[in-house]
């Protein structure tokens, strides 16, 4: 366990040196909180029917930190540490190789946790953030939206057989994912016609879910976004389970 | 008992066979060079041993273990330095031997290794900004932290300038007298000639030749080489001395070649008869890169003698 936590704590550093994951994980979402709350405010708008701008768009900013951590920096790394036969090394040692993964998970989700905190702390302090819903639920839904969102990154770890293979993949869901999903920008702006392409992203459901559910929204009314989450983490898992290499 | 024993031992990759019936066996405290060319199948040979790749037929006891059961107990006791090391990016020396520290049971200090190997100031230095020379003795300093009892070392002083070199041959040396197991594999036979005490050969999948650099060089019987600095003009009459083979006028000097057998003396002998005054005079006997060439049925230029003989049969 010791030598778990050493692990996890070296990953999580190592996170902590690539500009691109601190970007879009600690400094991306805050600066849209900023940036979106000087403009909009939070008071209840029409357009948002009724409610703070930033109360209806805080869950998706949340959710950038999980795609950049969960869907571009975890499949990118597991297939570097492939390719440049980092496993491979580690299984010369008394150390598991899976514990180097579950490593970078474990520190993923330590950096993730750090920027849902950062986020909250200045959409609070700033704009009085307020959640109407019951937080215990909200966190449930967001950490269904993380099972989701990573096991989508392990799929790309797994299917993905070169570094480059994995970045490229991991940019090609990336993208449309934050911004089309509204978490970036707000669903309510879409036009009609591209809802129904939204839909097939699975992000777009984790949004409204979180969002319904910390507006107080009765959980009955979003089964179908959590078995659909529930149905795409448990594909996507046993998918890369399947498919996963060391080498 | 041996250290490591391997028992006929075959690996396939679809229709290749890179190791083809491999059988060896390394004593305790010995050092054992793997020679080969490129391809030659020495580093599979090595992840098959560590049971890094599954071996198709064939048994290995490493440290009396199979090496695909226990692992964790058996890779406390093996130090490994692989061809291709690579280490997560942006990760800084002390980082990532503090990390290999906390594998071990009984680790030797990071710091001391370092010192050992003069990175000592680079202890806080990202591996990334190393030199190859560096980040070669830094894979050596991580295969030595958990104080192996058998130590793997695959290629390594490919791509060290001869200083690194001689430094990592000294530490060898080191932990040879330490007691240290050492299997290794290189491309320059002279380091196996000064590290080795066994060598084998392999080619093509195949163990083609096992002992001493001495035997393997006495095995071959090869020629040795004379080089006679004279004004006389001529020495042809020395091929009339049984074991001469050849006498080859060189610009300023004789080269002379000899059967391994023939008494310098006698040679030497001869020439006085003729009050025949020798300049200068060299000897060359064939070393472990002669018997390799020679095992490897590859000719002075580099050429294989096979596909030469291919060459001339197609020809006719």
């Amino acid at each position: 366990m010791k030598l778990f936590i050493q692990v996890s704590l070296v990953e999580f550093r190592l996170l902590l040196r690539s500009f691109v994951t601190i970007f879009f994980s600690l400094i991306f979402p805050p600066m849209m909180v900023i940036l979106f709350g000087s403009i909009y405010g939070n008071d209840p708008a029409q357009f948002f029917n009724n409610r703070g701008a930033l109360d209806t768009m805080l869950p998706g900013y949340l959710s950038i930190s999980i795609c950049v951590i969960g869907l571009m920096n975890l499949p990118i790394s597991i297939a570097q540490y492939r390719q440049r036969k980092i496993l491979k090394r580690y299984k010369a040692t008394p150390l598991s190789p899976w514990m180097i993964l579950g490593g970078q998970l474990f520190g993923s989700l330590i950096l993730l946790i750090v920027s849902v905190f950062l986020v909250l702390g200045i959409a609070k302090i700033l704009f009085n953030y307020r959640m109407d819903g019951n937080i215990l639920l909200f966190i449930l839904t967001f950490i269904l939206t993380t099972l989701s969102l990573f096991s989508i990154g392990f799929l790309v770890a797994s299917l993905a057989k070169t570094e480059k293979s994995a970045n490229l993949l991991a940019n090609i869901l990336y993208f449309p994912m934050i911004f089309l999903s509204g978490s970036t920008f707000p669903s309510e702006m879409f036009p009609e016609k591209m809802v129904f392409y939204t839909k097939l992203l699975p992000l777009t459901h984790g949004v409204e879910l979180m969002k319904g559910v910390s507006f107080g929204l009765p959980i009955s009314g979003f089964i179908p976004e959590i078995l659909l989450l529930t149905g795409f983490t448990i594909v996507c898992t046993i998918i890369s389970v399947f498919t996963f290499t060391w080498e | 008992m041996s250290e490591l024993t391997i028992r006929n031992i075959s690996k396939s990759f679809g229709q290749l066979q890179a190791v083809k019936n491999l059988s060896l066996s390394i004593e305790k405290g010995e050092v054992f060079g793997l020679l080969g060319h490129n391809g030659a199948g020495k580093t599979t040979t090595i992840e098959c041993i560590l049971g890094l790749k599954k071996i198709d037929s064939g048994t290995i006891s490493l440290l009396g273990t199979e090496p695909t059961l226990n692992r964790k107990e058996l890779f406390a006791r093996v130090g490994v330095q692989f061809q291709e090391s690579a280490y997560q990016e942006r990760i800084k020396v002390h980082e990532l031997c503090g990390l290999f520290t906390a594998l071990y049971p009984k680790p030797i200090s990071y710091r001391e290794l370092l010192a050992e190997f003069g990175l000592m100031e680079k202890e806080k230095a990202y591996v990334s900004s190393l030199s190859g020379g560096q980040r070669q003795k830094l894979t050596v300093v991580l295969a030595l932290i958990p104080d192996p009892e058998i130590l793997f070392l695959d290629e390594l002083t490919t791509g060290l300038d001869p200083q690194a070199r001689r430094e990592m041959w000294a530490y060898i040396r080191k932990l040879k007298e330490m007691g240290k197991t050492i299997f290794m594999t290189t491309h320059y036979m002279e380091e196996a000639e000064i590290l080795c005490d066994r060598v084998g050969l392999m080619r093509k999948g195949e163990l083609t030749a096992l002992g001493s650099p001495r035997e393997l060089v006495e095995s071959c019987n090869l020629d040795h080489f004379m080089t006679i600095t004279t004004d006389h003009e001529n020495l042809d009459f020395l091929k009339d001395m049984k074991g001469v083979r050849e006498v080859r006028n060189l610009q300023d000097s004789f080269e002379i070649r000899t059967s391994p057998n023939i008494s310098l003396l006698a040679v030497i002998r001869k020439l006085d008869e003729r009050k025949i005054a020798i300049q200068k005079l060299n000897m060359r006997t064939p070393n472990l890169d002669d018997a390799y060439l020679h095992l490897a049925g590859i000719n002075a230029d580099g050429v294989e003698i096979k596909t030469l003989l291919d060459m001339q049969g197609a020809e006719k």
